[in-house]
């Protein structure tokens, strides 16, 4: 009884880790917030420095770094496997509803939008999840090890596990902080034309989206939803309140599409973007350039920003001079 | 089965509560379709298949002489791969390609349960240390071998570019991929490592292969029904149910023309013709029903149906002529398609030239 009284209390702070862990993942697969506002990183990091911390505690028991050197050990390690296979079905099906739910919030909803239907943040959960089931199932049902009967080199090697697995996760945020300052960004844009969502009389409209993304997508990303229209004698920009100067006012679209300029609440999961500038001019030859920019940044004060830029040129017949 | 449940969990225990709580729904909901007459072949089929893998994961299995050779199993594992492999290469605009190889698949992973005699999945009771070794063995590797996949499969597609990131999103093949590799993975890993058997296989007598052999005649009829179901709405005339009668309104010179075309067998769709027409001695004229809004299918079961033309005239001759045309396919037999075309006309005087 004594001794289960003292199992039970050993393994309490490595359940409230597990809950710990469970919630972080929970918010990084939630569609709720809509954005992380450059949150997601700190989450995930926590997340990764809970799973070490956990995985100390346990002595790595979870992990196949070493040998068995018992049946009981063997099935004390295989169990949180077996169980792990099950509670990552349980997330891959909790994550769907979650996906079309975060979809639903306009994250990626608009049709004629670059296609991410999955996001970062499903994607980063996903991982996170596979990753640290088995350790954070074995941390809840195994007792904590009380260091009797295993080999003199366990605690050795179990702190050498850890210390080499916190270099992995710091060399791999050090990776992704390069990668937001100095690596190319990555992009893709898409033209609908004619839209067909929309109909303007006696003129054609076009969608265009493009998005501007550093990290793959698990950086900050900048995003443009412009919809614009021309008769062969105007062209102007149909979901932005502002109108070219110098023109005839053009009839409104009735389609409630974000404004041109509304930064759509993906792409500042993972980073933030400041200081969001757009600027719409029509220039002598009656072509409209549509132009978006901001200060992309980790998150972290003071490491890794950059800027990144959309540009969006069409002329007054629709062709598309440029787009990148 | 019931038998097998007391024995191992009791009549009491919540399994069994929660077993007879959805067989009971399961039941009244299947009667209570078919007291709507919505009960159809198709659904019928679908609850044969759900009796035939409740009862063949009631039954005991044995991997028999070939399955219990090491290459066959790993033959087996190596066959399980590529049909994921192939699933996901499909894209997601060929829909009905999808089941053959899901077909496929399913029969693999019953051949699979029959290779390591679902010792993965088993509960603890049913297994002896041995076994119980040899999974919780299977359960690390697969764990790896799936995470592998995971992070290399989908999120190497999702860094690689935005069009990988829309493949894996929108193909159905990944996520039944997916779906295989979270529920069989343990089985593939064990079918790979088991030894072979030390005792050569003996054959069962008696009842328990007669009822083996039934259950699997069962499943490879189920197996085998969507592609006869395919060539079934290829060479099968189509049926057709016809009305004709005064339009609702009692207006005099009006009709209603109903049909509805049924075609294929099990796997089935219904192609309707609904309309009110109206004729002046000059001309007939269409009421509602022969519009584009209106060339849609009345029920589909199994069959993709896509409009190929939808078409209403006048003829110089003051003839109405409306042709609705649909494409069927068949995911059992996805290379091959049948058109069937449903024609109206009605002349000037009122006489049906031409109705289904």
């Amino acid at each position: 009884m004594a001794a289960n009284h003292g199992q039970v209390r050993g393994q309490l702070p490595n359940r409230i880790l597990v809950a710990l862990l469970a919630l972080l993942w929970g918010i990084t697969a939630s569609p709720i917030p809509v954005s992380l506002n450059g949150w997601g990183t700190a989450v995930v990091a926590g997340a990764l420095a809970i799973f070490v911390i956990l995985g100390h505690r346990t002595r790595w028991l979870a992990l196949p770094l070493r040998q068995d050197h018992d049946e009981f050990q063997a099935h004390l390690r295989a169990l949180p496997y077996r169980l792990s296979f099950r509670l990552f079905l349980l997330g891959v099906l909790l994550l769907i509803p979650m996906l079309v739910a975060g979809a639903d919030q306009g994250g990626t909803s608009i049709t004629w939008g670059v296609p991410d239907p999955l996001g970062p943040r499903a994607i980063a959960a996903a991982f996170l999840l596979l990753l640290v089931l088995p350790t954070a199932v074995g941390a809840w049902i195994a007792p904590s090890p009380s260091g009797d009967g295993e080999p003199p080199d366990t605690g050795a090697r179990s702190s050498a596990a850890t210390v080499s697995l916190g270099a992995l996760l710091a060399v791999l945020l050090g990776a992704w902080l390069v990668g937001i300052q100095a690596l190319p960004a990555s992009g893709a844009t898409k033209a609908t034309i004619p839209d067909p969502q929309d109909y303007v009389s006696g003129a054609t409209c076009g969608a265009f989206s493009a998005v501007s993304e550093l990290d793959r997508g698990f950086g900050p990303s900048l995003v443009m939803l412009a919809q614009v229209c021309w008769n062969g004698r105007a062209v102007w920009l149909a979901n932005s309140p502002a109108r070219p100067s110098g023109r005839r006012r053009q009839p409104y679209l009735a389609t409630a599409l974000p404004t041109f300029c509304s930064q759509t609440a993906d792409g500042t999961d993972f980073g933030i973007l400041a200081r969001q500038r757009c600027r719409v001019w029509v220039d002598g030859s009656g072509a409209i350039h549509v132009t978006m920019s901001a200060d992309a940044a980790s998150g972290l004060p003071g490491l890794a920003a950059r800027q990144l830029r959309l540009n969006l040129v069409v002329t007054n017949t629709g062709r598309v001079l440029s787009f990148d | 089965m019931m038998r097998s449940w007391h024995r191992r969990r009791g009549y009491g225990s919540p399994e069994f509560l929660v077993f007879v709580g959805l067989t009971l729904c399961a039941a009244l909901g299947l009667a209570s379709l078919f007291a709507m007459g919505q009960f159809t072949w198709f659904l019928l089929y679908l609850v044969a298949t759900l009796v035939t893998v409740l009862v063949l994961r009631a039954i005991p299995v044995e991997p028999g002489a070939v399955l219990s050779r090491r290459p066959a199993r790993r033959g087996l594992v190596l066959l399980i791969g590529a049909t994921c492999c192939l699933l996901t290469s499909i894209p997601s605009t060929l829909g009905t390609w999808y089941l053959l190889p899901t077909l496929f698949l399913i029969f693999c992973n019953v051949m699979l349960g029959r290779a390591t005699q679902r010792i993965s999945a088993a509960p603890v009771h049913d297994v002896d240390e041995w076994q119980e070794s040899m999974r919780n063995r299977a359960h690390v590797v697969a764990y790896w071998i799936l995470a592998a996949v995971v992070v290399l499969g989908v999120g190497g597609a999702y860094v690689i570019s935005y069009a990988t990131r829309a493949w894996v999103a929108d193909s159905f093949g990944v996520w039944i991929a997916l779906a295989e590799l979270l529920l069989f993975l343990p089985a593939m890993v064990v079918a790979w490592r088991q030894p072979d058997p030390v005792v050569e296989y003996v054959r069962p007598r008696g009842p328990i292969r007669w009822s083996r052999s039934l259950v699997f005649g069962a499943v490879a009829v189920e197996l085998l029904l969507p592609v006869v179901s395919g060539l079934a709405m290829l060479v099968l005339p189509p049926q057709v149910n016809t009305t004709r009668r005064p339009a609702a309104d009692q207006v005099r010179g009006c009709s209603y023309l109903g049909a509805i075309t049924t075609v294929g067998w099990v796997f089935q769709a219904q192609l309707p013709i609904s309309a009110d027409v109206c004729w002046t001695g000059v001309r007939a004229v269409e009421q509602w029903g022969l519009n584009r809004s209106d060339c849609n299918p009345e029920t589909t079961s199994g069959l993709l149906v896509t409009t190929v033309s939808c078409t209403r005239r006048l003829l110089p001759n003051g003839t109405l002529y409306f042709d609705y045309t649909a494409r069927l396919e068949s995911p059992g037999l996805p290379f091959v398609q049948r058109d069937v075309s449903l024609k109206v006309a009605v002349s000037r005087t009122g006489r049906l030239l031409a109705f289904p």
